[in-house]
């Protein structure tokens, strides 16, 4: 059976005395380089110094608040009016880029007929997500495609409106 | 697009070549096709997959033509007839001819031979009472080496044949004549049958067998290579390939060599088999080129761009991106019956130059919806259909989407990418955080209207490592869709791409929120090999089996965006009934025991006794499942393909940043789990 919590808090904290409180043992494994971590920071979170606390030496010592699942995800809201389209059938599309740095068609978020010209939802990507892009196609052989390029420094508002 | 390794023949014949001193044999069974043709003899090889050919020399040693030619595996030596010299002449690995002095000949010459595969013997034929069929013994120990014996006259013997071939097994000579008839020789009596009429005319000058009985057939005029399967009762010939076309063809081939070697280099389709996708099936295939193919590299499918969706009845627009001149076919599976029929050619022999070309295509009205394939293919080749092989360009198959007018679709996290759900399975007691009891790679898609209602939901993923011993199954619930909305009719239910005959539609009461069953027991598609305790989680242990699964779940009613579950869904595990899941219960917990993400709730199977034992701290009440008195949950969902710790290893070990990310509540560290912030030797690779 599953021993009752009082018992495993109990044990709970003599393992910690074992290990010395929690204290800061073990901390060569944890030293990330910052400088590393910094570049992937997103400029639109301010990036805290970190602060003087123990480092933690196992999950079950990590606490946080009952709200916070530990998402990776942020919402980019997405707002699209192209008043030049409105009336006429036209197609958008949302992708990562690829390595050349063009709209990847193998890879799209989102793929939605524009309706009157406008489009807006919010779009869920990943925290290390730092570009995206958009290409809006009439239905033409002809006509060229309106592109357009999200960044992460751009902030989480993708509005579009010309 | 697939593609398999580059025909080394030509340079091995040059390497020769070069040291030649005196004739050598060729090294091995060749897998390509020799074809002798001209007055002045020429050779040349052919790749009977793809026709595509090459000239492998133009002095043969001889200033007339060369007939009648075969591949004799007792010496490796080709031999045939030769005008100039009127006598069996034996060419070597540098293609040159020599006269072999054989008596007894009735002075004529003959443009139909081959070389016996179960003696080392050379036959020819030519129709008429003053000749027939000869043999012509090539050991040189034997007493009538070199002495051709009349095995029949050519009378009794009345073909209208232009070539002949040996079957690999049974040591009978095919052919098929002018008008079609594929006609059986036995060669130690000279009686013949016909076995069947093909249904195709002309001068088959060139006849080869493979080492599985397929005998192929060059047709002059045209070059097409044409396949018929020799074992069934009543044999047609079936398009294969665009060869050479000649008026003086004649050809020899090692019957004993697979069709395709291992060296060669042939792009296959990637649809599911049905669409023709290998040399078996005679699938579409073309010769690679460095000069003709699609996107920017000839072996990724990586030339057409889906810049729109396809709508049914509306047009569809795509981006075509070729490098040389050539022509461009396109196929769609409207009907989605598994093959690409003659009414659903799109695109036809559509010239294109180098570069983008935007190519608009009208998609029927009654276009089945759901997930489909189309086959584009690029050649320098007009008319070319869906199957069979072509000297060059390339083919790409794609899946794609049809949808219904208007319809968006959301893919999360993108078409390519997967989020991961890493598990640990012990709740509600702690387990040890490592979390890879159970990893799965997991996308969703959702299709909304243009009322912006949800009308469908696609789930698919793979399993990437199990490090427990515990069973689990792996469900995903659809957060407030009734289960008697999904339309279980039209639900499709895929597991490593092939159609699953039982619902994944978990059987509960039709109020209750939908849960879609991937499987019961994930061990039950990977195993733990050799001396692995788990499945990926294990130094040596990496070895990734296939477990893939793919389920489409139409609604019924569609669902208002604002209402609709999105993004992750809600997948979670569950213990597999009847199976051990700790001593923490008094019996096995079975489908009641759920572990779900942080706050994700759980299913109307859930046991509720459960809640609150051990370290669980949920509070159903308060919508807070899954979580620990630290907050802490059972289970994560990272946006991309994680490389997941190994077995015992803190997360907080293979990933540092971690403590900083959980504490400030996602302020922090925002990007921890990316491949940079990992400590490599603690983790397991998924990238």
């Amino acid at each position: 059976m599953f021993i009752s919590k009082k018992t495993a808090i109990v044990m709970l904290v003599l393992l910690l005395a074992a290990c010395g409180g929690g204290g800061s043992g073990g901390g060569s494994d944890t030293s990330s380089s910052d400088s590393s971590s910094q570049q992937n920071t997103t400029s639109n979170q301010v990036e805290e110094s970190t602060p003087e606390t123990s480092t933690p030496e196992a999950t079950t010592m990590l606490v946080t608040s009952e709200d916070f699942t530990l998402e990776t995800t942020a919402k980019l809201s997405v707002d699209v009016t192209i008043k030049a389209l409105d009336g006429e059938r036209a197609y958008v599309n949302i992708c990562h880029t690829n390595g050349d740095g063009n709209i990847d068609y193998s890879n799209c978020l989102v793929k939605t007929p524009l309706t009157n010209g406008e489009y807006t939802s919010d779009v869920t990507i990943g925290n290390e997500v730092q570009v995206l892009a958009m290409q809006v196609w009439r239905y033409s052989e002809t006509d060229e495609p309106i592109n357009f390029l999200w960044q992460r420094s751009n902030g989480l508002l993708w509005s579009i409106n010309i | 697009m697939c593609y398999k390794n580059v025909n080394k023949l030509l340079l091995t014949v040059i390497l020769l070549i070069a040291s030649k001193s005196q004739a050598t044999p060729f090294e091995s069974c060749p897998s390509e096709a020799f074809l002798v043709q001209d007055t002045v003899a020429r050779i040349y090889g052919v790749n009977l997959a793809t026709g595509f050919y090459e000239e492998l020399s133009d002095s043969m040693g001889t200033s007339g033509k060369i007939n009648a030619a075969g591949f004799n595996t007792y010496d490796n030596y080709l031999y045939g007839w030769g005008y100039e010299f009127q006598t069996v002449v034996r060419i070597d690995n540098a293609y040159q001819a020599t006269p072999i002095q054989v008596t007894n000949l009735p002075g004529a010459s003959f443009y139909v031979g081959d070389v016996s595969l179960s003696e080392n013997a050379y036959y020819m034929y030519r129709k008429g009472g003053s000749y027939g069929l000869y043999r012509v013994a090539l050991d040189e120990e034997a007493d009538d080496f070199a002495v051709a014996e009349r095995i029949v006259d050519g009378s009794a013997l009345n073909l209208n044949i232009y070539d002949m071939a040996f079957h690999p097994q049974n040591g009978d000579f095919y052919s098929v004549d002018g008008g079609g008839n594929l006609i059986r020789v036995n060669s130690e009596t000279g009686s013949s049958s016909v076995i069947s009429n093909v249904d195709q005319q002309g001068t088959f000058g060139a006849v080869y067998f493979d080492l599985s009985g397929y005998l192929y057939i060059s047709r002059n005029s045209d070059g097409y290579i044409f396949r018929i399967d020799t074992s069934e009762e009543s044999p047609v010939a079936e398009f294969f390939a665009f060869g050479p076309s000649s008026g003086n063809n004649d050809g020899a081939r090692c019957a004993l060599a697979p069709i395709v070697s291992e060296d060669s280099t042939i792009d296959f389709g990637d649809a599911p088999e049905s669409y023709g996708t290998s040399i078996e099936n005679n699938g579409a295939r073309h010769e690679l080129s460095d000069d003709l193919f699609l996107g920017g590299a000839q072996s990724e499918d990586d030339g057409i761009d889906f810049v729109t969706g396809f709508e049914s009845g509306l047009d569809t627009l795509i981006n075509v991106n070729a490098l040389g001149e050539g022509y461009l076919s396109a196929w769609v599976d409207w009907d989605q019956n598994g093959t690409f029929d003659s009414n659903e050619k799109v695109v036809d022999s559509r010239y294109l130059s180098s570069g983008p070309t935007r190519v608009l295509l009208e998609v029927p009205i009654d276009a089945v919806e759901g997930s489909t394939w189309c086959r584009f293919r690029y050649s320098s080749t007009e008319d070319i259909g869906p199957n069979g092989g072509v000297s060059d360009g390339e083919v790409e198959d794609h899946e794609i989407d049809v949808t219904s007018s208007g319809v968006s679709i959301v893919t999360y996290p993108s078409e390519n990418n997967f989020v991961t759900l890493a598990y640990e399975d012990n709740w509600p007691a702690l387990g040890d955080y490592d979390m890879n009891d159970v990893v799965l790679a997991f996308q969703t898609r959702q299709y909304v209207n243009e009322l912006q209602q949800v009308i469908r939901y696609d789930i698919k993923g793979r399993v990437l490592a199990i490090g427990a011993s515990y069973h689990n199954g792996f469900a995903v619930q659809l957060d407030n869709v009734p289960s008697g909305n999904v339309d279980e009719l039209l639900m499709r239910y895929d597991i490593n791409d092939q159609a699953q005959s039982t619902s994944a539609l978990e059987q509960n009461d039709a109020n209750d929120d939908a849960v879609i069953i991937v499987t019961q027991d994930l061990w039950d598609h990977v195993s733990a090999q050799n001396s692995c305790s788990y499945y990926r989680t294990q130094d040596g242990c990496e070895a990734e089996q296939r477990f893939e699964f793919s389920i489409a779940v139409p609604l019924i009613e569609p669902i208002a965006i604002e209402n609709a579950p999105d993004t992750v869904l809600n997948p979670f595990i569950f213990a597999t009934p009847g199976t051990y899941h700790g001593d923490g219960f008094d019996s096995h917990p079975g489908r009641g025991l759920e572990i779900h993400l942080k706050n994700k709730k759980a299913s109307a199977r859930f046991n509720t006794a459960f809640v609150g034992m051990a370290d669980d701290e949920s509070r159903p009440e308060d919508s807070k499942w899954f979580l620990n008195v630290n907050n802490m949950p059972w289970a994560i969902e990272l946006p991309t393909l994680w490389n997941h710790p190994k077995e015992r290893v803190d997360i907080l070990d293979a990933y540092p940043e971690f403590p900083e990310f959980v504490e400030s509540e996602g302020q922090q560290k925002t990007t921890w789990y990316t491949s940079s912030r990992a400590v490599n030797d603690r983790i397991i690779s998924n990238n």
